[in-house]
């Protein structure tokens, strides 16, 4: 732990219900076990998505009796700040037994300012303990986007059947930067294939932000599927589409280097207004 | 470029000896450049070279007689055919002509306070303990061999208010409380006449018009250059001079107490360790302020912090510990701010040449694009400094959003322009992992990252697909502006592999990023050279065992002396690395003012 216990109060209050809800109707975490290849389903300590909350509170109740000091030290810790200035908390202060669960408290109290309830979120995977089914769960009760950004990133190393089901819901939260991160998370997990369906919706998205990084995941991913979506990509020559076009290009080259040598489109491309795509083309048609 | 000398050699008394004025400009022209009359010194008051005389003082431009530093009332020939007239005797009689030459001023701006009364300089009257006025001395040698009735008119160009002179504790020209003065006329008071200048601020610049006149006739005139220093900032090839770390010791887990033992044990009194309780816990010293120098001709340095205005933790460490005589610190810019006001996003070449133009303290650099960037205070300040003409790199690919991210500069004595280029380079990355057993366990990568192993790693096929971008996009198009820029090519660049992890605010290494190291070449020592340890190994305690380290070894100039510091959890899991946890002042090497 480091000795970064500033004079910041702990407001015992308990948790707040309805801060806001991020998620459409219908877009609630399916159904445990629902899409997961099983070889990939670590349960890692965690509870059914739907009991997070259950979970949570045992969890808590025995820290408190068991580690009452470590509780109150964690509750009271305060981040440092990166060299980007977002306040982060080290590595150091999150090596204590359960320390996922007192992140995962402290985040559902609500009381922290949006930036440290990010930077508690992002501490998570570096912490001890499952937190995957209690973090998809607070992430549809999260009203910051740039929170719920940070949850999104730390489902990259969550177990497998809360972050897929977390990325999904995310995948179609109300905020464009949440749906763009979720894109990207889903081809950083080695079971990010899972998410092949979302992510091709994706591709229809009405943020550019979303629709690029939908198109590099799927790309990363090696999505077979995505192939004639982006391949129709590379004729929209309408302003203000150059970086989809690149990001296309290069998606469909590392889907299939081959098949996308021979693609018609890239004898246009050649001569396409922006000197990045033309060098793209050239690169794909030489492989 | 600097020095600029006009060289109007006109005869003292060219009317009492009936010389044509045509036949004295020529001669002006002609022996101007080796001429020099007086000098200002702020601390050598006296002139150090007197007045040359001309022998004959006549038609020609042959001839004159040069007064030594020691002697100044010697005359000697130093022409060749002389022409003689009725009122000469060539070498030895009649009454002597004075080259009408005087030297320009180099001083540097009087921005500290060498009193400690809590103003600058600029603020008071002259004062014994100032020592940032730059004395010129019309010498009596020549006032008082003018005739009788004769006046020396000065004259100062443009607004006048970014400098002034004093004679006897009097503003006689330049800045005042009112207007600025443009003008002043003397009569000789016998003997010599000093005029300390000062400047308001740096690389400022006038010109000064000293004319003599007889009864209110204009008989001679010289312009003389008055220019404060520019602020130069540093560049790696420079010696260190002293450095500074933040100690941090937080515990067990959390705390630089290696690294700093392994600089303390190399730099002894040279490193100032800063206690990291008195700033927040701020460890990123290298943004928070960054070294220069303006130094004047007579041997004068000012040391001026430039201290950013990021503001965070550190920002008071300047004023409580470096700030003193003939050390300031100083801010450009103001408003919102943000990570690329930060130091470790401004950095300076060695000196390069490029398409012709010399550059003998190098090239400033720093991170903006977009309208993102250093703020425009600071840059516009930089740019008006002209001698190391800054250039941009775009930063904000990245997290942090700094260049010594993805670039340093390192001496190396066996390279054609004496140093390399560090640069980041992705591909070289993935060739090394990729060579790797997939099974090699990374303890340190799988608490922090998640990666518990190589395949891990490389198996990361959006990561992989991030880093392949960041290097076609980005790093691809930054070299290319160095090497532009610095006029280097291939063989100036060490390709140092590099890996980025994908943050939600942009790009920042994944493997501690190894060209963002800290360069300490003291005097009297090797070029001991501070690099992150990557820690891309399964038994963090062996180095032997670590890829990128040979690697790197492999690469790096063999004079640096090597050490791989952990600086994994204070500063690399924070975004950082060892350059950003330190700070260099170095030594001045070149004269900006002898310089083309």
């Amino acid at each position: 732990m480091t000795n970064r216990n500033h004079s910041t109060p702990l407001a015992l209050v308990v948790f707040l219900l309805g801060i806001g809800c991020a998620v459409e109707p219908g877009d609630e975490p399916e159904a445990a076990g629902s899409r997961v290849p099983a070889d990939l389903a670590d349960p890692a300590g965690e509870p059914p998505l739907a009991e997070w909350q259950d979970w949570l509170a045992v969890e808590v109740t025995r820290a408190e009796r068991e580690r009452p000091a470590q509780v109150a030290e964690l509750r009271a810790a305060t981040p440092v700040a990166t060299r980007a200035g977002h306040p982060r908390f080290t590595t150091a202060a999150l090596e204590s037994p359960g320390t996922a669960a007192l992140l995962l408290d402290r985040l559902s109290r609500g009381t922290d300012p949006a930036p440290v309830r990010a930077a508690l979120a992002e501490a998570l995977p570096r912490a001890d303990g499952a937190y995957g089914a209690a973090l998809v769960g607070m992430m549809a009760k999260e009203s910051d986007p740039e929170v719920r950004v940070a949850m999104v990133g730390s489902l990259r190393r969550a177990a497998a059947e809360p972050a897929l089901a977390g990325l999904r819901t995310a995948l179609a939260d109300t905020d464009p930067r949440v749906r763009a991160a979720a894109a990207e998370v889903a081809a950083r997990r080695p079971d990010g294939a899972a998410l092949t369906d979302p992510l091709l919706a994706r591709l229809a998205d009405d943020s550019a932000e979303v629709v690029l990084a939908a198109t590099r995941s799927l790309g990363a991913l090696g999505v077979e599927a995505a192939f004639p979506a982006l391949q129709g990509r590379l004729k929209d020559m309408s302003p203000g589409t150059a970086e989809l076009r690149l990001h296309s290009l290069r998606a469909l080259v590392r889907i299939d280097a081959a098949r996308a040598a021979g693609l018609p489109e890239l004898t246009a491309l050649r001569d396409d207004p922006d000197p990045r795509i033309v060098e793209a083309a050239a690169r794909a048609m030489a492989r | 470029m600097v020095m600029r000398r006009l060289g109007l050699v006109l005869p003292l008394l060219c009317g009492l000896l009936a010389c044509k004025e045509d036949d004295t400009a020529e001669a002006t022209a002609s022996e101007g450049e080796d001429t020099v009359a007086t000098s200002g010194s702020a601390t050598d008051p006296e002139p150090t070279t007197g007045a040359t005389t001309p022998v004959s003082g006549t038609s020609g431009d042959e001839g004159t007689a040069t007064a030594s530093a020691t002697d100044p009332v010697t005359t000697t020939v130093s022409g060749g055919d002389t022409t003689t007239d009725d009122t000469t005797d060539g070498t030895t009689g009649g009454p002597p002509a004075i080259e009408w030459i005087f030297e320009d001023v180099f001083g540097r701006a009087n921005v500290d306070d060498d009193d400690d009364n809590g103003k600058t300089d600029w603020l008071d009257a002259p004062f014994d303990a100032d020592n940032e006025l730059a004395k010129v001395v019309l010498p009596g040698t020549i006032l008082d061999a003018l005739p009788a009735g004769s006046q020396v008119r000065l004259r100062l160009s443009g607004s006048g208010e970014d400098l002034r002179a004093w004679i006897g504790g009097e503003i006689v020209l330049g800045g005042t409380q009112g207007p600025p003065l443009l003008e002043h006329t003397l009569t000789p008071p016998g003997g010599d006449v000093t005029l300390a200048w000062e400047f308001l601020a740096h690389n400022v610049s006038a010109e000064l018009t000293i004319t003599r006149l007889d009864a209110g006739v204009e008989i001679d005139s010289f312009v003389a250059t008055l220019r404060a220093s520019p602020l130069i900032t540093n560049h790696h090839l420079q010696p260190a001079e002293q450095a500074w770390v933040v100690a941090v010791n937080g515990g067990q887990n959390y705390n630089n107490i290696s690294m700093v033992q392994a600089m303390q044990s190399v730099l002894g009194d040279k490193l100032t360790q800063v206690p990291e309780e008195n700033y927040d816990y701020d460890v990123w010293i290298q943004d928070e302020f960054e070294w220069a120098t303006a130094r004047s001709s007579d041997g004068g340095r000012m040391n001026v912090v430039i201290d950013s205005i990021r503001n965070r933790g550190l920002d008071d460490m300047p004023e409580d510990s470096l700030v003193g005589p003939d050390y300031v610190a100083q801010t450009w810019g103001e408003g919102p701010k943000n990570s690329y006001d930060s130091f470790g996003n401004l950095d300076a070449s060695p000196p390069v040449t490029v398409d012709g133009v010399f550059y003998p303290f190098g090239r400033i650099y720093y991170g903006a694009a977009n309208g993102e960037g250093i703020n425009y205070k600071m840059a516009e300040f930089l740019v008006s400094q002209e001698i190391q003409r800054p250039f941009e790199l775009d930063t904000t690919w990245l997290c942090v959003g700094h260049v010594d991210e993805f670039s340093t500069f390192v001496p190396d004595a066996s390279a054609p322009k004496g140093f390399r280029l560090l640069f980041a380079d992705v591909p070289s990355m993935y060739k090394i992992l990729d060579a790797l057993p997939k099974n090699t366990l990374l303890p340190r990568y799988n608490k922090d990252y998640g990666y518990g192993s190589i395949g891990e790693i490389t198996g990361d096929g959006g990561m992989r697909a991030f880093n392949e971008d960041i290097q076609t996009d980005h790093l691809d198009g930054i070299r290319a502006v160095f090497k532009k820029e610095l006029g280097l090519d291939d063989a100036d660049i060490i390709l140092i592999p590099t890996i980025f992890e994908s943050l939600n605010c942009g790009g920042v290494a994944l493997v501690p990023g190894t060209v963002n190291l800290a360069m300490f070449n003291f005097e009297g020592q090797p070029p001991h050279t501070f690099v992150p340890d990557p820690f891309l190994r399964a038994d963090s305690g062996d180095q032997s065992s670590d890829p990128i380290i040979a690697d790197f070894k492999a690469r790096m100039p063999k004079d640096l002396v090597l050490h791989f510091v952990d600086n994994w959890n204070v500063y690399h899991t924070s975004l950082g690395e060892v350059h950003c946890g330190t700070n260099v002042q170095r030594a001045p090497l070149a004269n900006w003012w002898e310089e083309n």
